[in-house]
């Protein structure tokens, strides 16, 4: 994956007109593009790394099956993640429960890192409305337009459910962010 | 503090307020210490949670990664997840480590 956004666009849209041509040969560099960014949202959306790698491969594996119906419209990213996003729904409805990442690496002053922790904790616990998008849109820096089209809701709504996940992240955290001061 | 209030302290938060707004909080908040901390908090989430750091994604991940892929489109017939296929890919990494 190139660090300029445009690159990268036109890369997607020559890959999706070759698979939607029959070149299946193009999924290595669609996954070669995306396969990171939906391995990291699948591990943040499921807290581990094993069923995070099956909601990849899955993932994948759906866009490959549907590559006959695919248009390089640039709504091919959004597509993406909403699967992915589905896959992970999936999972955890057959797990209900959620680990939380024992691999992460949390780097920094020591209060920093722990707090981290403290946040990951924090974050699992929120209710799903509230921490997709906080995962989407600041964990993962996704776009507000693309963090709400893969939800399948509105701006404003997705920007409401910030909100209020910040607020509820905040009070779920009481004192530790005055700690960082 | 109403709604609205929260939601221009969340807009400071994730740095989304225009500069003229900015600065009237900021300013507001030096003679009302309880927004002061409401909008000091807030940042501080949110520039830790676009800190946090993301999850390693090792080559190991991306072995396991694409060997799932492969396997669970043996049935296709052209399966773009093979080796084979990878060699002719220059974007695509599928080389399994050598040892010994």
């Amino acid at each position: 994956m190139s660090s300029n956004p445009r690159d990268d666009s036109l890369a997607e849209k020559r890959w999706l007109t070759a698979l939607a041509k029959g070149d299946s040969s193009a999924m290595g560099g669609l996954y070669q593009l995306y396969g990171e960014k939906i391995f990291r949202y699948t591990y943040r959306m499921l807290g581990n790394r094993t069923d995070a790698e099956d909601a990849t491969a899955e993932t994948f594996l759906r866009v490959l099956r549907r590559s006959a119906d695919l248009r390089a419209d640039g709504a091919f990213k959004t597509w993406l993640f909403r699967i992915a996003r589905n896959l992970c729904i999936d999972k955890m409805r057959q797990h209900k429960l959620l680990e939380l990442p024992t691999e992460a690496h949390y780097s920094g002053t020591e209060e920093r890192a722990a707090l981290r922790v403290t946040v990951q904790q924090a974050l699992n616990d929120l209710p799903m409305d509230y921490r997709e998008p906080l995962i989407l849109c600041d964990l993962e820096d996704i776009s507000a337009k693309e963090a709400a089209d893969t939800l399948g809701i509105s701006v404003p709504a997705l920007k409401s459910r910030l909100y209020r996940g910040r607020r509820a992240l905040r009070e779920k955290l009481g004192g530790s962010l005055e700690k960082l001061k | 503090m109403n709604d609205l209030y929260h939601k221009l302290v969340d807009l400071y938060a994730g740095h989304e307020l225009p500069e003229d707004l900015v600065a009237l909080l900021e300013q507001a908040a030096q003679t009302d210490p309880s927004l002061a901390m409401d909008m000091s908090q807030a940042r501080t989430l949110v520039d830790l949670l676009h800190t946090m750091p993301a999850p390693g994604f090792s080559e190991a991940d991306h072995l396991r990664i694409l060997f799932k892929m492969h396997t669970a489109a043996s049935d296709l017939p052209e399966n773009p997840f093979s080796p084979e296929q990878s060699e002719t890919q220059p974007g695509t990494q599928y080389q399994l480590p050598m040892f010994g």
